[in-house]
């Protein structure tokens, strides 16, 4: 597969590169939370989605412009500012946002592991497929 | 007869105190008259035969004698009070005149016995003798005025004698437009008419009516409903002197319908028998078809002419307000004859008749052959003016048709008061027949003669009746010996009837039967009516006279009957002597002739000569001179009437009527005369040879010809006819009706009903099935499927993420194959990677 | 006294509300209030009768208030001589009414709380002068009459007073329709607004539109006709008349009878013949036809009947049709003998039904067939009964034989051959009047006692004083007006005459 061609004639890697290890992250994720019985290996493959999607915001962020009326954030402008001032300006959105889902990684995981906690405590396994109570 | 020479003797004039003074006469000599003589005689005879008899008392018979005695005293007093003409009474002279010009002796007349019936019916039972004096006062009283009436008409003497008060009763008014004033269009005054027919007949009913009151002190005394009887006495008497007294048809009919009331009411006095009820609904609807037919008649006159007097009809009519429809004229007399036809018991309406028999025999006597049904023959006389000679023609044939029918069933009748009842069809046959050819005078004259002499021989039949409680002739045989009064009256009344020279009954049928032979030279249509009359004569004279043998001659037929007969009390012997005496006496037709004028119109006097002679102007002249006075009078009644009263009051000034046919139709009465003698006696003779002789068998006859015989036993069966041909056909026809109303009528009401019911149930079935079940079946849908979703949710965390993952995958993979099918291997240009620009 | 229509018309209505205050167990005073009510009425009708004033075909009394002033309805109640003999007769007959349903025992208060409030009705209608307030008055009386039948009724009562009200409800629809349809196409002259003002729909000046139209006109004619008709009622639409009859309390009978099928006449006199004159001219002949149906035809039915109730019921189809003779007649005496008849049919088969009701009390069954020989054992009742039958019949003397023979000579006057055909026809009537009567007179009180059924003599027993008081006013008006009927001819002539030449001789110049 190609990578990008720069400006400058240069070979980069492109978007698609990025999008395919997230890809793969993602899957090896799901793949984990489906054949995993042990809640904290399921919990593990969560994380690994969580950080593939980390992989295309970053991604994401790289290599989408922004809008030519939107700032830097994303956020519209306010009157009176030029967009030529800041057109071609680096969108960080996607890197806030890989940051917060870290940060909400750390959270989930916090909770994840008191919920798993919790059903030891009650099933005493921590086997998810035993855990039906929502069943319809 | 020796009465009849009697009164001869005494009647020293002409006029007054000859023919009608009866009464009169008697009174000034005690008892020199000769029925008071032979009143003596069957009295002292009765009393002989009857001594040893419960209900019979010499003393009371004495005590009635003088009763009798002193009420024809009182009674001619009235009359001869009338004939004078005024009395002292304190000094204060009272002009009965002047009375008589007012309403009020009338209306006492027509109005006490009204009083008399509301009285007996609230309070009757609770009055001493259950009130039968009230009723019987009351129709006394009337009687009184009558005879005053009837003696002032004497003593005035003028056959236009004419008064009439009237006042409004009903006056509609109809406008031109609207907004206009009011014009009276419909106007029926109500009024009194007082003139020498209006007397006559008053005296007819208020004696009949008094006598027979009298007699049924007597006959009815053991009936619980004996008030009650009199009531309806005094009803029948109040509605016969309104109908002779009003002055237009409307109240005539009025009148009429109320005599039908009460004969209805007294033929079915003992309803409890079904024969009597039938015979009281059969007497009514009888009459009713009748009345339909004279109703109509009666519109008809009043939509031509506009009044609903009879002068004012015959003003009309003489005005020509038919002088386009002179066809409608006849028929509207033959409509109006239509009621006579009903009420006078012709054929064929004339069924009602016998029947009405059923009711207690004293009301035989008063309506059924003295008033009532001669209302019929008043009704043509009063109306005569406006029969066109072809209604005349239809008048006589209907009357000659009954005279001969009815007589011809007399012969075979073997009940008393049947037979009675058919002579009483007979005789009203004779009149309307003579009526109907022209015999206005000797028709009404018929009636004055046959009411008494009719009326004592149902009294005395009631009087048979009451002493052998069986009215079957064949029961009773001999009983002269035990009622000579009752013989005597009944056979002196036998000989009227049957036209024996010197009675009453052969003056007036000799009459009717001369004027009508008279008539017959001029119209051919009238010859078989003079056959029939003759014929009918004959046989009148053979079953009267069948009837006086077999009741009271011979040997009695059933012992024990026999045995038990006895004389009647005095209260039932005096009427019958009363009339008895008066079937001989009424024969004195001279001021009848001379009071009873022709009817007052000078059209349809113009219309009778066409009838009688056409081409006679001397007669035509004097009628129409005769004429003028009596128009003038009927055209402005009140001014006229006080002039005329006036000048009679004066100068006693005398109009005697004098026929100026008499000349031309004295042959015809010669003739009739000798005819009617004749077959008066060969009846007589006949009726002798078989019924008292034995010499001819009856029963010999009957099995000879057993065809006729039947026929005359079953009344040649018009009852039959009747009930087949119309009864049955109306009652099918009203069960037919209300079949109809329920199954055709009713059913489509109903039909609709269920159809609509039908209808709401159908559309009541789509509402729930499939409007409601649209709603529900949503529900339905979406619980189903909840139910079938429900087992994805399988509570593992991890199906649920496979789903999703593959839901996820499938929807992108699927979204984008859908949308970008064209361009899935084709690589996009770095449009997001470069600026557009 | 200016406001005597209203004070008779409402009083009736505050009597029954003070009945459905009463307590329950307060019968008798619930029945003393409805006498009280429906005898102010009487009271003033007689006060109505002095102060009316003969000769003017005007309207009298006049009351005129706004009503709904956005249709211009108007509450407008006034009387000529067509509505003062129908106030009187009504204002008589309920209060006798009041009295012949003495008896009811069973749900007393809404009995004759209902009752005065029909007797509102009644009394609105023949006062009203405004279309819309006479629906209106129309209507009121009919919910009233479905209940009164509906519940105190015979065995079949849900039937006869479903039947009943339908076909009411039939006849109200159509007038309804046309009474729009004159609304929309009659301009007041004076105020340019559309009215519901009788007196101003008759004015043909005020007339545009539809109107204009003579198909529009004829179906108009004939729908106020049929719903006019279903009252009277005319063959064939009078079936409902002897199921409601049977089915009704003595009292409702009589009202029925008496009274609610005179306002199908009175309606036709009052609106179709005023409001459409030229298509009544046309349908003259039809209405005389149809009348003289209805007297032979009712005659003949009532000849059939076993029912006493019934045959008295079919009677009244039978006199009815007296009434349409003589307005199909189009003659002054026609109109005035019509209307003659309705008050004389109401005093009389009031009388018959009242009589009927005397000895259904007793022994609880009407078939004719199972009686006889009364007339010994209760002298008094058959002198009654006697009495009614013979009024009935037409006998002279009484108000109906006036009333009838005014019909045929009016019918006659009309002077074409097809009404003197008619009269020739109708008199059919008096023959078979008087046959069913006399029939039914017979096989009653005649004769001799039943053979079969003679357990019900057990409980016959001579009319009673309340009874005999409700006969009696009722016989003396019949016997007073049938020997003076100058009064109350008086009292409608003007106004009768002034229709008749409206209508007979429109167009008017």
């Amino acid at each position: 597969m190609p990578l990008a061609v720069a400006a400058n004639n240069m070979p980069v890697a492109s978007l698609e590169w990025f999008l395919l290890v997230g890809a793969f992250l993602f899957a090896c994720g799901i793949f984990t939370i489906l054949t995993r019985k042990n809640a904290v290996s399921v919990l593990m493959g969560v994380e690994l989605v969580l950080n593939a999607a980390n992989v295309n915001l970053v991604a994401f962020s790289r290599f989408v412009k922004a809008p030519a009326t939107l700032g830097p954030a994303g956020i519209e402008l306010p009157k009176g500012v030029d967009p030529h001032l800041v057109y071609g300006a680096p969108w960080i959105g996607g890197n806030v946002f890989a940051a917060f889902v870290i940060i909400l990684a750390a959270a989930e995981a916090a909770v994840a592991l008191g919920i798993i906690l919790g059903i030891y405590r009650n099933l005493g396994d921590v086997d998810v497929d035993q855990v039906t109570g929502m069943k319809g | 007869m020796a009465h009849g020479h009697d009164d001869h003797g005494h009647g020293s004039g002409h006029d007054a105190g000859h023919g009608s003074a009866a009464p009169g006469g008697h009174d000034d000599h005690g008892h020199g008259g000769g029925h008071d003589d032979h009143a003596h005689g069957a009295a002292a005879a009765g009393g002989h035969g009857g001594g040893h008899e419960t209900h019979f008392q010499p003393a009371g018979m004495s005590r009635g004698l003088a009763v009798l005695v002193l009420a024809l005293g009182v009674a001619g007093g009235f009359f001869s009070l009338g004939v004078t003409g005024h009395f002292d009474f304190g000094g204060r002279v009272i002009d009965l005149n002047d009375l008589f010009d007012t309403p009020w002796p009338a209306l006492t007349v027509l109005c006490l016995p009204l009083v008399a019936a509301f009285v007996q019916i609230f309070v009757g039972r609770k009055l001493p003798r259950r009130g039968d004096w009230v009723s019987t006062g009351a129709v006394m009283v009337g009687l009184a005025i009558s005879l005053m009436m009837f003696g002032r008409m004497i003593g005035i003497y003028d056959w236009q004698f004419q008064r009439i008060h009237e006042i409004e009763w009903i006056g509609l008014f109809t406008r031109s437009a609207p907004g206009q004033p009011d014009v009276t269009s419909f106007r029926i005054p109500m009024g009194i008419l007082i003139d020498n027919i209006t007397v006559i007949m008053l005296v007819v009913v208020t004696l009949i009516s008094t006598l027979v009151h009298i007699f049924s002190m007597g006959y009815m005394v053991d009936e619980p409903r004996y008030s009650r009887f009199y009531a309806f006495l005094s009803i029948f008497t109040f509605s016969m002197l309104g109908l002779i007294l009003c002055h237009n048809v409307f109240a005539l009919y009025m009148f009429w319908e109320l005599v039908g009331l009460s004969s209805y009411l007294l033929i079915g006095f003992w309803f409890e028998k079904k024969s009597a009820a039938d015979a009281q609904k059969k007497a009514f609807l009888a009459n009713r078809v009748g009345d339909i037919g004279m109703f109509l008649g009666i519109v008809t006159f009043f939509y031509f002419t506009g009044q609903i007097t009879y002068a004012g009809i015959f003003k009309g009519v003489a005005e020509g307000a038919f002088s386009n429809h002179m066809g409608l004229l006849t028929i509207a007399g033959c409509l109006l004859f239509c009621g006579a036809i009903g009420k006078s018991a012709q054929f064929p309406l004339h069924v009602w008749l016998p029947d009405a028999m059923e009711g207690p025999t004293p009301v035989s006597a008063l309506i059924h052959a003295a008033t009532m049904v001669a209302a019929g023959v008043y009704l043509v006389t009063r109306m005569f003016p406006v029969f066109t000679p072809d209604a005349l023609i239809v008048v006589a044939w209907f009357g000659g048709i009954t005279a001969i029918f009815a007589a011809t069933i007399a012969l075979c009748a073997n009940d008393i008061k049947k037979v009675l009842a058919y002579s009483t069809v007979s005789q009203l046959g004779y009149m309307i027949m003579g009526l109907g050819a022209s015999a206005y005078t000797n028709g009404f004259f018929h009636l004055w003669t046959h009411a008494f002499f009719k009326a004592c021989l149902f009294l005395g039949s009631g009087s048979v009746i009451h002493a052998v409680h069986t009215q079957d002739m064949r029961e009773m045989g001999g009983l002269w010996k035990k009622m000579p009064i009752t013989f005597g009256a009944m056979l002196l009344s036998t000989f009227a009837i049957a036209g024996v020279p010197g009675t009453s009954g052969f003056t007036s049928k000799d009459g009717i039967l001369g004027d009508l032979l008279f008539a017959a030279h001029h119209h051919a249509a009238l010859w078989p009516i003079v056959v029939f009359a003759f014929v009918g004569a004959g046989l009148t004279a053979f079953y009267m006279f069948r009837l006086i043998f077999m009741t009271f001659t011979g040997k009695p037929k059933v012992q024990e009957k026999f045995d038990h007969a006895h004389e009647s009390p005095w209260v039932m012997a005096a009427p019958l002597v009363i009339l008895g005496a008066l079937a001989i006496l009424s024969d004195k037709g001279g001021w009848f002739q001379e009071l009873v004028g022709p009817p007052p119109s000078a059209a349809s006097a113009a219309i009778r000569m066409d009838l009688i002679a056409h081409g006679q102007p001397v007669v035509e002249e004097a009628k129409e001179s005769a004429h003028e006075g009596g128009e003038h009078e009927s055209a402005e009644a009140h001014p006229s009437n006080e002039a005329a009263s006036a000048e009679t009051s004066t100068s006693a000034r005398r109009h005697p009527y004098e026929d100026p046919l008499e000349h031309e139709k004295h042959p015809a009465h010669t003739t009739a005369m000798i005819i009617s003698i004749f077959v008066a006696g060969s009846g007589i003779f006949l009726s002798w040879l078989t019924y008292q002789k034995k010499v001819i068998s009856a029963p010999k006859i009957a099995a000879a010809l057993p065809g006729v015989h039947n026929l005359l036993l079953n009344k040649y069966y018009v009852d039959e006819f009747i009930t087949y041909f119309l009864v049955q056909p109306f009652l099918a026809l009203a069960y037919g009706c209300a079949r109809f109303d329920l199954k055709v009528i009713d059913f489509t009401v109903n039909a609709w009903g269920y159809f609509t019911v039908l209808c709401s149930r159908v559309a009541g079935l789509f509402d729930q099935k499939v409007v409601d079940g649209t709603v529900n079946g949503t529900a339905d849908v979406v619980q189903s499927a909840g139910t079938a979703l429900s087992r994805f949710q399988t509570g593992r965390i991890k199906t649920y993420l496979a789903w999703s993952v593959a839901g996820a995958l499938l929807l992108v993979g699927g979204f984008h194959l859908v949308t970008n099918w064209k361009h899935v291997f084709v690589r996009r240009p770095a449009a997001v990677v470069e600026p557009a620009k | 006294m200016s406001h005597i229509l209203s004070l008779m018309t409402f009083v009736p209505l505050v009597g029954a509300f003070i009945i459905l205050c009463l307590p329950n167990a307060k019968q008798e005073l619930a029945k003393c209030v409805a006498a009280c009510a429906a005898g102010v009425p009487l009271f003033l009708a007689f006060f109505l009768w002095r102060g009316f004033k003969t000769g003017t075909a005007a309207m009298q009394f006049v009351e005129k208030v706004d009503w709904i002033p956005m249709f211009n309805i108007q509450y407008h109640m006034a009387i000529d001589g067509i509505s003062v003999i129908m106030v009187l007769l009504t204002a008589l007959i309920s209060f006798i009414c009041i009295f012949a349903s003495w008896e009811i025992n069973k749900g007393v208060k809404g009995y004759f709380a209902l009752f005065l409030l029909l007797e509102t009705g009644m009394m609105g209608v023949f006062c009203a002068m405004d279309f819309f307030l006479f629906y209106v008055f129309w209507e009121v009386m009919l919910l009233p009459m479905y209940f009164l039948i509906g519940i105190w009724g015979g065995p079949r009562k849900e039937y006869a007073a479903i039947k009943f009200f339908m076909y009411t409800l039939v006849g109200s629809v159509l007038m309804l329709v046309v009474m729009l349809v004159f609304y929309f196409n009659v301009t007041d002259p004076a105020t340019g607004k559309h009215t519901f003002d009788l007196l101003i729909l008759r004015n043909q000046e005020a007339r545009h539109g539809a109107l204009m139209l003579e198909g529009v006109r004829f179906i108009s004619f004939i729908a106020l006709f049929i719903g006019f008709a279903i009252k009277v009622p005319v063959f064939p639409f009078h079936t409902w008349l002897p199921d409601a009859h049977v089915e009704a309390p003595t009292a409702i009978s009589v009202i029925l009878a008496g009274i609610l099928l005179k306002m199908g006449t009175y309606g036709l006199m009052r609106i179709a013949f005023p409001l459409l004159p030229d298509m009544a001219n046309q349908c003259a002949v039809f209405i005389g036809v149809l009348g003289v149906i209805n007297i032979v035809y009712g005659a003949l039915c009532a000849m059939a009947q076993d029912d006493l109730k019934k045959m008295v019921a079919y009677s009244s189809v039978s006199h009815m049709g007296y009434c349409l003779l003589g307005l199909g007649a189009m003659t002054t005496a026609g109109f005035n003998g019509c209307m003659m008849q309705m008050f004389a049919h109401g005093l009389i088969t009031a009388m018959l039904f009242l009589c009927v009701g005397v000895i259904y009390e007793r022994v609880h069954h009407r078939w004719i067939s199972r009686f006889g020989g009364l007339a010994g054992m209760v002298p008094v009742y058959t002198g009654f009964v006697i009495f009614a039958f013979f009024a009935s019949l037409g006998l002279p003397g009484m108000s109906g034989f006036i009333a009838e023979a005014m019909c045929f000579i009016g019918a006659w006057q009309n002077g074409t051959p097809i009404y003197q055909k008619l009269t020739v026809f109708a008199t059919l009537g008096i023959l078979l009047g008087a046959a069913f009567h006399l029939w039914a007179l017979q096989r009653m009180f005649l004769g001799e006692k039943n053979k079969i059924y003679t357990e019900q003599y057990h409980h016959v027993t001579e009319i009673n004083g309340r009874e005999i008081f409700c006969l009696v006013p009722l016989a003396i008006a019949v016997v007073v007006f049938g020997v003076f009927p100058k009064p109350i001819l008086d009292l409608m002539n003007s106004s009768i005459s002034e229709l008749q030449a409206f209508v007979h001789h429109y167009p008017h110049p």
